[in-house]
């Protein structure tokens, strides 16, 4: 991984821009950024761990503590909100047993609210493995619940 | 001349230069615009506090003062003439009382709180706020030194714009986003750096407040004295808080030439060391092979008088270089005048050609380039240096280190070598430091014969001619030059170095612990040690006199840009200050030394500072001009380093900033001293195939340590770098295996 | 102006008038009254001396914020604080006061303590009978304050009241 984050910062004129790619490879590699691979990466940046975390933890897409192998994200910013998204995020509450922000006993599902996915025209969306379904109602819900745990 | 615009603050015509922040520019009409997250030294505004709120005509909305600056014909109305402006301040300040606990009388920072002061002002008489707050665990303990509370944070962003803009250590960061930002270590690690008592000073709420001083005192109880920390050669100014006769707390005090408001850990928390539990508080003779007898003062200034009697002037004297230049003064003038001793062992010599080339440290922002030689980290010999060479990096100049673990890369203990290149002709950097108008040299490495060699170069590149260049060299003492010139003054006699050593003097824990003046006193027949440790003096020293620590007395010090500075008496010592018996023992040799600083001063500073007076030196000490003395021809002879053979590698021991008598002696700081550990170059770990965290056996000829390794990038591959204390007994080349 | 100490006048006549205030005395009621043996009533806002409160589960109020010391124009209140922690919790806040004294021989009983306080952890009572032979021992301590006065001086006859009886004729 060091070497693969020395290519990509010899992109960049300073090395602090190329944090958001470092760690992308370093979670793709470890599924979520534990403390010993922000401490990789910023051995490779010649930064400090603090200030790695820090970067992540601004960004929803950067994951700081363990996730399941699915990923359930409901938009629950403004647009989506005005049409609905709180129920939606409950709905998805209610069928997988888990709050916001919580992984399925099984590690198979983890639940997140999102900030702003983009799609403010097709509100409510919901992403599934980064892939959004939009616009999704409450009654859709089930059904793309047992879609994932179907594996599809 | 910068451009002047005129502007209107609240129907005031003000003409400031272009460009001025605006809160400045109504401080300097006598307006207050009231800020939290404000504060210049830290970089640029970032407006997160929203207290600055003012009215700006042709503007819809408020806007924050702080990230303004001033404009021709602008026209501004703060809260005292505009209600929009008021009333916006009086929302921000309920804002964030949002979640503040207003538990004020608890709080460490009540009654010197920047929220509390402007609530009370600005903002609204009662609260809304009748449902919970919200609560975190508290206080968190982010470094032993440090307590962290959530809920009294209001998310001003100075703490961390210290960290990642002024200390640049990045470790105090926000974690998350928004309403939800935390202040934060990574992983609950302590935040070790060496500046970090900063954020407790900075932070306007009781969110960051120091372990040391947590209910100590309330600021009504206490009395503030202005001194000048000697914990190292910069010579900060420092407030020293003390309650009740003992020092609380000591905090920076802005003397903008030398320090700019910044103090470094060591010179914020040590202060502890006064009340050690081995503090010599009654002079002690030697009984038995290890062990002391409390004798009364009676005895103490007899037997040291039969003592010094008996040595027949067959006496050497160890000054550590941390005495006051008074208290210097009165040893050597007991011992030179009175008993004909005239050999010493002084810290650290100064050469005086560095004067030619002086400058204030505020001058190192101002450079264009600056070349640092050395192998020791600036942080660790003058921390606040480092600090001004960050911000002069941050604007703009280049800063090359030249040693080590440098910018570029040289053998150890090459400094001298260095300025030999620097100097010819062949060389880049020295031709640019010959053009530039606005060029500084730093010394930073052992040797270097007090500043000669590094005047010697600044003299060759023809610094002496251009007023914005300069030259420092950074010793190992705090006060060297000050002690070393008033051993000087004292008597214009010189004797022979004696032999056999009938009584070795040892002046100060810093020379006692010296392992050079350890060897001497094992030569000499009897050891008189003026210490404030007894375990320091413990199983060599016959007989011990109670020494005291800066914050105990009054005096003047020299710090490493020549300044002279006061230091004040802050708390009472426990034992008779140095001078006090002094006066009484020289007395019995027929010397007048007067038990008082201020006419000790007077009499010096006649001979050595050309008759200054304490009065002319004030709180905050001017520099003295620079002198007119012709730089020094550059040493011939020194020494190349021995180049690595691969197997064997060169140890290169530095002395850490958190290292001494008096930092041993304080708990919350042994989490900064250095670690058990050996510096390793990348190229040298991965051929013995070591990786960072490993243990490993680092061995010299008949000794050997187990260090932890830990690998440097930029450091010198064939060296490896050891803090001299886990350092002591290996030899100079040493051989890295993993056990 | 007339000079009156210098006017003339009849020395027995001036005598006579000086005796005749004595004299009419002799016919009225005595308005001296017999400390200790008679009590004059308090005002019920009486400032005397100063108690130190407990909350109901023990807890002492006092935080030691010091607030009372900075009130007081005598400078008689000394607070030391010191952090509470789980096996010795002293007050319900984060610190506690380690060491709380009062001078009495300095304070001038104004009430300022009282005033500033910000939990109602010192009021001034009714007592005003704390006269020591040493003034060491004018130094109250947090263990006095917390206390209940200790009645110092003889049990007034309470027949001879005649106001209501004062707190620490039913409580010693």
């Amino acid at each position: 991984m060091y070497d693969e984050i020395q290519e990509i910062k010899a992109q960049y004129p300073r090395t602090r821009s190329a944090v958001l790619p470092a760690l992308r490879i370093a979670q793709q590699r470890y599924g979520w950024l534990t403390p010993d691979a922000l401490r990789e990466v910023a051995d490779a940046l010649d930064e400090t761990p603090a200030f790695c975390q820090s970067v992540a933890s601004f960004y929803d897409m950067f994951h700081l503590a363990p996730v399941g192998r699915r990923l359930v994200e409901v938009c629950t910013n403004i647009s989506c909100a005005l049409v609905g998204a709180q129920q939606v995020l409950e709905a998805f509450e209610q069928e997988l047993g888990i709050r916001a922000g919580e992984t399925t006993d099984d590690g198979q599902v983890t639940l997140r609210a999102l900030e702003c996915a983009g799609g403010c025209g097709w509100g409510t969306v919901v992403a599934v493995d980064h892939r959004y379904r939009e616009p999704v109602r409450p009654e859709d819900v089930p059904a793309i619940v047992q879609e994932v745990r179907d594996g599809g | 001349m910068p451009e002047l615009v005129t502007l209107t603050i609240d129907d005031r015509e003000v003409q400031v230069p272009k460009g001025t922040g605006l809160v400045e520019t109504a401080m300097g009409a006598g307006i207050e615009i009231p800020v939290f997250c404000y504060e210049p030294r830290l970089g640029p505004a970032v407006g997160a506090c929203r207290m600055c709120l003012v009215e700006i005509e042709g503007m819809p909305k408020l806007q924050a003062g702080c990230t303004m600056t001033a404009q021709d014909g602008l026209v501004v109305r703060t809260a005292a003439t505009s209600d929009k402006a008021a009333q916006g301040q009086n929302a921000t300040l309920e804002f964030l009382l949002l979640n503040h606990p207003l538990d004020c009388p608890v709080c460490d920072k009540g009654g010197e709180c920047p929220l509390q002061d402007l609530t009370f002002r600005y903002g609204p008489g009662t609260t809304r706020m009748v449902f919970p707050k919200r609560t975190f665990d508290k206080p968190i303990p982010i470094s032993p030194t440090i307590a962290l509370d959530r809920e009294r944070c209001i998310l001003c962003y100075r703490c961390t714009r210290f960290s990642e803009g002024v200390a640049e250590d990045h470790q105090l960061v926000p974690r998350n986003r928004g309403a939800q930002t935390l202040i934060t270590t990574f992983e609950e690690e302590p935040y070790r750096a060496p500046f970090s008592g900063n954020v407790i000073e900075l932070c306007p709420v009781g969110a960051l407040t120091s372990t040391q001083y947590r209910f100590e005192a309330r600021p009504w109880e206490i009395q503030n004295v202005p001194t000048v920390c000697t914990m190292c050669p910069v010579g900060c100014n420092v407030t020293v808080t003390t309650r009740e006769g003992k020092v609380k707390r000591i905090l920076s005090r802005n003397h903008p030439e030398v320090d700019q408001g910044w103090l470094c850990d060591k010179g914020r928390f040590a202060f502890s060391h006064l009340r050690a539990e081995d503090r010599v508080t009654q002079p002690l003779r030697r009984v038995r092979r290890r062990g002391f007898a409390t004798i009364s003062w009676e005895e103490a200034l007899d037997e040291t008088e039969r003592v010094l009697r008996g040595a027949g002037g067959r006496i050497v004297t160890a000054l550590s270089g941390s005495e006051t230049i008074e208290h210097a003064y009165g040893l050597a003038k007991l011992l030179r005048t009175g008993l004909g001793a005239h050999s010493a062992v002084l810290p650290e010599e100064t050469d005086v050609a560095i004067d030619a080339f002086r400058l204030p440290l505020s001058a190192i922002r101002g450079a264009e380039l600056i070349v640092v030689v050395g192998d020791d980290p600036v942080a660790e010999r003058a921390p606040v240096v480092d600090l001004w060479l960050k911000l002069a990096r941050r604007g703009g100049a280049e800063v090359v280190t030249i040693g080590a673990a440098g910018s570029v890369l040289t053998a150890p203990g090459s400094a001298a070598q260095t300025c030999r290149e620097l100097a010819g002709s062949g060389s880049e950097l020295g031709r640019r430091l010959r053009e530039s108008e606005r060029a500084i040299l730093i010394w930073s490495s052992p040797g270097g014969h007090g500043g000669a060699e590094i005047a010697a170069l600044a003299g060759e590149l023809g610094f002496a001619g251009k007023p914005g260049s300069g030259a420092f060299h950074l010793p190992a003492t705090p006060n060297g030059r000050g002690v070393a010139d008033a051993w000087a003054a004292a008597s214009d006699d010189e004797g022979p170095n004696p032999e056999p050593i009938a009584v070795l003097v040892v002046s100060g824990d810093e020379a006692a612990s010296d392992p050079h003046v350890r060897a001497l006193a094992e030569r000499a027949e009897t050891v008189i040690a003026i210490v404030m440790f007894e375990r320091v003096a413990l199983g060599w020293a016959d007989l011990v006199l109670p020494g005291t620590s800066y914050l105990e007395r009054d005096g003047t010090a020299m710090n490493l840009e020549g300044r002279l500075q006061r230091l004040r008496r802050a708390a009472i010592p426990p034992v008779a200050d140095e001078l006090s018996w002094l006066s009484q023992l020289a007395a019995r040799f027929g010397v007048d030394v007067s038990p008082y600083p201020a006419p000790v001063f007077e009499e010096l500073a006649g001979t050595v500072y050309g008759g200054l007076t304490l009065g002319e030196l004030g709180e905050r000490a001017a520099l003295a001009e620079r002198a007119q003395i012709p730089a020094p021809a550059p040493d011939p002879d020194t020494e190349p380093a021995r180049p690595s053979d691969g197997h064997y590698l060169n140890l290169l021991p530095y002395r850490p900033l958190f290292a001494g008598a008096a930092v041993e002696r304080v708990p919350e700081l042994q989490f900064q001293r250095p670690a058990a550990e050996v510096e390793l170059s990348w190229d040298d770990a991965q051929r013995r195939g070591i990786s960072s965290g490993d243990e490993v056996l680092v061995r010299s000829n008949g000794t050997s340590a187990t260090l932890r390794a830990r690998l440097n990038r930029r450091l010198l591959p064939g060296v490896v770098r050891i803090a001299d204390e886990h350092a002591r007994d290996l030899h100079a080349t040493v051989e890295v295996t993993k056990p | 102006m007339t000079d009156r100490s210098h006017s003339p006048r009849n020395p027995i006549v001036g005598t006579a008038q000086g005796f005749g205030v004595t004299f009419k005395q002799i016919f009225k009621k005595p308005i001296t009254q017999q400390y200790p043996e008679y009590k004059r009533p308090l005002y019920p806002r009486w400032r005397g001396r100063h108690r130190l409160w407990r909350h109901e589960n023990g807890l002492e109020k006092c935080v030691g914020c010091s607030l009372c010391a900075a009130a007081c124009p005598a400078d008689c209140i000394r607070v030391v604080p010191a952090e509470n922690t789980p096996d010795n919790r002293v007050s319900a806040g984060e610190r506690y006061a380690r060491i709380y004294e009062i001078n009495m021989s300095r304070c001038i009983f104004c009430g300022y303590c009282e005033l500033a306080c910000p939990f109602d952890a010192i009021t001034l009572g009714n007592e005003f009978e704390i006269s020591e032979y040493a003034r060491d021992d004018l130094i109250y301590t947090k263990d006095m304050l917390l206390a209940e006065p200790i009645k110092q001086v003889p049990v007034a006859d309470p027949e001879l009241y005649d106001t209501p009886i004062p707190y620490y004729k039913t409580h010693s």
